[in-house]
């Protein structure tokens, strides 16, 4: 991953932004920035509004309240034709009574560039995205993979400030996806263009972008580098929508001193973590609603005698299922709560695992600096 | 959804049970006074009831004459002609409706269909009102026309020639145009109605994307929806055009005996001058017309389908 | 209901919602139904399409004695009270009504044998077939009211001043039938296409014969189809003059051709009077068949 281009100004600046459709509210007073040469990633589940905030910045919807600003000069006036600012379609929208070289020189045909310049740019960007010497062919020639490329180098010819994708992997399948997102983190630092991608799929942000923020219900949860997103969540949600964590209710909370809380959570009892007191908990006691405890599985050891070490937190319970992965196995662990807990081993301890019969008791511990004591939802 | 899932050799009696009304009907009721006009049409008079088929070609020669060349370009320039009007004047209220809401979408079909829904006679005969000399179309015009006058008169504009003579009524009625306006009147529903079909059917992602890459709506509209539109605008024409060709009512009530048509003519031969075998002849003209323009879609059609799977 | 939920049907009915003259949001790109100058246009052919009618309507209260109903003369009813009175008016209006009647009954009939047959069967020339079905109705109303005339005529059956009501009616009859099962068919057909097919392999999993699927399962569900069917085909028939006048014989009188005939003679507000009648029906027609929608909907 490479270090976001140490601009002064960011490229495009949202500012408190929001927008509603009648009574429902898409967006609320999200802010952010983008920085020069990044890729920065919008994520979250459907219906979070991302795909909303990306149309406002394409310019085919108008916020309702709040800024836009491309280089520091305001966007919302501009229509979508007069921005300098290209849009991958979520289904590519390769136009389909146009040739491959037709559709990806209309931009510049708008633009009223001279056709001998067109013809050389167009070849050049069809080369650019491996499609060189298909320019006569028709859309409905090619395969999905390779109208996703015409619609990227007919976006990239024109040279846009800014180059929006929709979803650009989700239509893919495993094998694709990796090698398109490769090809896209190429074609990026190639051409230095600032890349804003949409997706829900956390892996593909982690694995593309620059910088990430999460949406939730309109608003902006968290942004911050994948490893910033991962390894300091902000709130339970941002938690367990990047990677996967498992979450205790808190019921209280004491501060020991600086650096040392006493919490009480279901199913783990009383805790000790490092920490300081986060805002909106209770002195004295009491917590308040909504704060977790969360660990992720990856963290998390099974054994079938109870572990020795002080400093670690350890539950009882069954062997569930063992889910085969490849390189590792997923196991399954019942509590007496009747929930159940995953945990990630590696292939020798699946194999001694599987031996053993579901039901079998078993302890599962983690280390307690690998609990985070986060609120549900942080603001 | 599971269309044709049952080979018919499979059950010929159950097939044969459904297949039989259908086919006997069209056969009978269909084919067969089809056929029968067909040979009419190279028969003669032998008799005041009686045709034999003689299989002559006179008929058909009779059409040759000027005066129904004649008949037949006018016929041909006043259904194309309507068809055009029907094509500028639907697509943008096609428009309308295929982007409309949801809820709207229905109640605007509704709105275009009802007129449809009368008997051809009486919106025809509805038109006498409106295009006669003294009739409301032509009040609506002479009240623009003295509006018009009275503001270039305050503006001191006028002059004698320039609008100052009192405004003479046009004449609809018996001319071309008013057959013209008849048929848009008659057609237009049936126009609006494969043109809302295409265009509902459009992916907006495409206009988005032609704006995004900097074309104006015009521009748009011209090099992305028009061309995309354009099977729905071809199906539009051929279904407005075929009965507009063969309109008898809206020139002989609207034409009063001065802007005959094909069909006219046809209906003369079989309710005054009894010269089946040239009426039928003419008939089968029309039918040749109809038939060409239909193959020539389907061929148009399965020549773009098959050069799409060739590649 | 969830936030997503919401969202998704926020976006759907935004175009309802937002008043475009507030300035709030300006139209988006596509949304021609709400630029004003796409809405002119639409209007205006409204009103093209609807004054025509309403001057009809209107004109039908005129208190004109002659010279062709077009000058207003003032406000009367007595031409509705004539219409009624005219007994051959009446008389034809019975005969086109039971003609829609029969028609119907037995377009809806051949309509859904056609529609079953070209969904539910694989056969050599289906295509052949379907183009033929369709036919009817693509071909010029002038050629086939002339051939149908032909082929009555040539079958002695024209002159029916001998056959008792409502055989007399027979030619028209048939004839309409000949136009509107395609349609009925067409439409039928439409319906039949959303069937799942699951539902007859469960029926027949339950040890149901293939008759008794027909009518439990198949038939309950082309029902919709079927109503709409019967109403398009019933409007189409009360809405022909072409083909009743072409199949019209000298001793039947339709209303069509009745009225055709009065017009010939001279225009008074009587046909303006019988003319608002048949597009009363026409609308109450319309009504039920919405009503009927939008219970089936349900």
């Amino acid at each position: 991953m490479k270090e976001p281009l140490a601009a002064d100004d960011p490229i495009l600046s949202i500012r408190n932004v929001s927008k509603r459709f009648g009574a429902v509210s898409a967006l609320e007073n999200v802010s952010l920035d983008v920085q020069a040469g990044e890729i920065f990633a919008l994520l979250g589940p459907s219906g979070c509004g991302k795909s909303t905030l990306l149309r406002i910045v394409a310019g085919f919807e108008s916020p309702t309240s709040g800024e836009l600003l491309l280089d520091g000069r305001d966007l919302v006036r501009l229509p979508p034709n007069k921005r300098p600012i290209n849009m991958v379609f979520q289904s590519y929208a390769v136009f389909p009574h146009m040739s491959v070289a037709r559709n990806v020189g209309y931009g510049l045909q708008m633009e009223r560039v001279n056709k001998h310049e067109i013809t050389v740019r167009v070849d050049e960007a069809l080369e650019q995205v491996r499609l060189g010497g298909l320019g006569e062919r028709m859309p409905d020639q090619l395969s999905g993979g390779q109208r996703q490329r015409v619609a990227l180098a007919r976006a990239l010819v024109k040279r846009p400030r800014l180059l929006l994708l929709d979803e650009p992997l989700s239509a893919l399948d495993a094998k694709l996806r990796d090698a398109m997102r490769l090809e896209l983190v190429d074609l990026q630092s190639r051409t230095g263009v600032t890349f804003v991608i949409v997706t829900h799929d956390q892996g593909e942000a982690m694995a593309l972008a620059d910088r990430i923020a999460v949406l939730e219900g309109g608003r902006l949860r968290q942004i911050g580098s994948p490893q910033a997103l991962y390894h300091r969540p902000v709130d339970a949600f941002v938690a367990d929508f990047i990677g996967t964590v498992h979450a205790f209710g808190v019921t209280r909370v004491e501060r020991i001193d600086d650096a040392l809380l006493r919490v009480q959570a279901d199913g783990l009892g009383d805790l000790v973590l490092p920490g300081s007191l986060p805002p909106g908990a209770f002195e004295g006691g009491r917590a308040a609603p909504g704060f977790k405890v969360v660990v992720r599985p990856e963290r998390i050891g099974v054994v079938l005698e109870p572990p020795g070490d002080a400093g670690r937190v350890v539950v009882t319970g069954t062997l569930g299922d063992i889910a085969f992965q490849g390189q590792h196995s997923i196991a399954e662990i019942r509590l007496a709560s009747g929930r159940s807990i995953s945990a990630v081993i590696g292939g020798d301890e699946a194999a001694a695992f599987a031996a053993h019969p579901i039901g079998q008791p078993v302890y599962a511990h983690w280390a307690v600096e690998h609990l985070a004591l986060l609120p549900e939802r942080a603001g | 959804m599971a269309e044709g899932r049952q080979a018919a050799a499979r059950r010929p009696l159950v097939f044969a049970a459904f297949a039989l009304p259908t086919l006997g009907w069209l056969l009978a009721f269909f084919l067969v006074p089809l056929g029968i006009i067909w040979l009419y049409s190279v028969g003669e008079n032998v008799s005041l009831t009686r045709v034999e088929t003689t299989w002559t070609l006179s008929n058909y020669a009779r059409i040759l004459e000027p005066e129904i060349l004649e008949l037949a370009l006018r016929s041909l320039r006043i259904a194309a002609l309507a068809t055009l009007v029907c094509l500028v004047i639907g697509f943008p209220m096609a428009l309308v409706i295929a982007t409309a809401s949801p809820a709207a979408k229905p109640w605007l079909l509704l709105a275009i269909m009802l007129p449809f829904w009368t008997n051809l006679l009486i919106r025809t005969y509805a038109l006498l009102n409106i295009l006669g000399t003294r009739g409301r179309l032509n009040e609506a015009l002479g009240w623009l026309h003295a509006r018009l006058q009275g503001t270039l008169e305050l503006l001191g504009l006028d002059h004698p020639g320039l609008m100052s003579e009192p405004f003479r009524p046009f004449t609809f009625l018996g001319t071309e145009t008013g057959v013209v306006f008849g048929i848009v009147y008659v057609s237009l529903p049936f126009a609006i109605l494969p043109l809302y079909s295409a265009l509902e059917r459009m992916d907006k992602s495409l206009l988005e994307a032609s704006l995004d890459l900097g074309a104006g709506q015009l521009t748009t509209f011209r090099r992305v929806l028009l061309p995309l539109a354009m099977p729905g605008v071809v199906t539009a024409a051929i279904i407005t055009f075929i009965p507009a060709l063969g309109q008898f009512l809206t020139p002989d009530l609207l034409g009063r005996g001065q802007v005959d048509m094909i069909a006219n003519v046809i209906e003369r031969q079989f309710k005054g001058a009894n010269d089946w075998p040239y009426g039928s002849a003419i008939s089968m003209i029309l039918l040749y017309a109809t038939f060409i323009l239909l193959a020539l879609r389907a061929f148009a059609d399965a020549r773009r389908s098959a050069a799409r799977d060739a590649r | 209901m969830t936030h997503d939920d919401a969202l998704a049907i926020a976006a759907r009915t935004r175009a309802n919602v937002v008043n475009p003259l507030r300035g709030r949001s300006r139209p988006d790109a596509f949304d021609y139904s709400r630029r004003w100058s796409l809405r002119t246009v639409f209007a205006l052919g409204c009103v093209f399409l609807y004054a025509p009618i309403v001057v009809l309507i209107v004109f039908s209260f005129n208190d004109s004695r002659r010279g062709g109903n077009v000058i207003w003369k003032g406000f009367t009813t007595k031409y509705y009270a004539k219409a009624f009175a005219n007994e051959e008016l009446m008389l034809a209006f019975a005969n086109s009504l039971t003609i829609a009647l029969v028609s119907t009954v037995f377009a809806v009939l051949l309509g859904t044998l056609t529609a079953v047959l070209l969904w539910r069967f694989r056969f050599p020339f289906k295509p052949l077939v379907e183009g033929l079905v369709t036919l009817p109705i693509v071909i010029p109303e002038i050629c086939l009211g002339v051939a149908l005339a032909i082929f009555f005529t040539r079958m002695g059956w024209m002159d029916t001043g001998g056959l008792a009501w409502p055989l007399n009616l027979s030619n028209i009859t048939i004839a309409h039938i000949t136009f509107s099962f395609p349609f009925a068919a067409l439409v039928i057909r439409t319906r039949l296409q959303s069937f799942n097919v699951e539902t007859e392999e469960a029926a027949r999993d339950l040890g149901a014969s293939e008759w008794r699927v027909f009518f439990d399962i198949l038939l309950p569900h082309m029902r919709p189809g079927l109503v709409a069917a019967a109403l398009l085909s019933f409007t189409l028939s009360l809405d022909d003059f072409v083909i009743t006048f072409f199949t019209s014989g000298p001793n039947t009188v339709t209303f069509p051709v009745k009225i055709y005939s009065m017009v010939r003679f001279s225009v008074t507000p009587e046909i303006n009077a019988a003319s608002t009648v048949l597009i009363a029906i026409t609308l109450v027609l319309t009504w039920a068949a919405l009503r009927y929608q939008r219970t089936w909907k349900e």
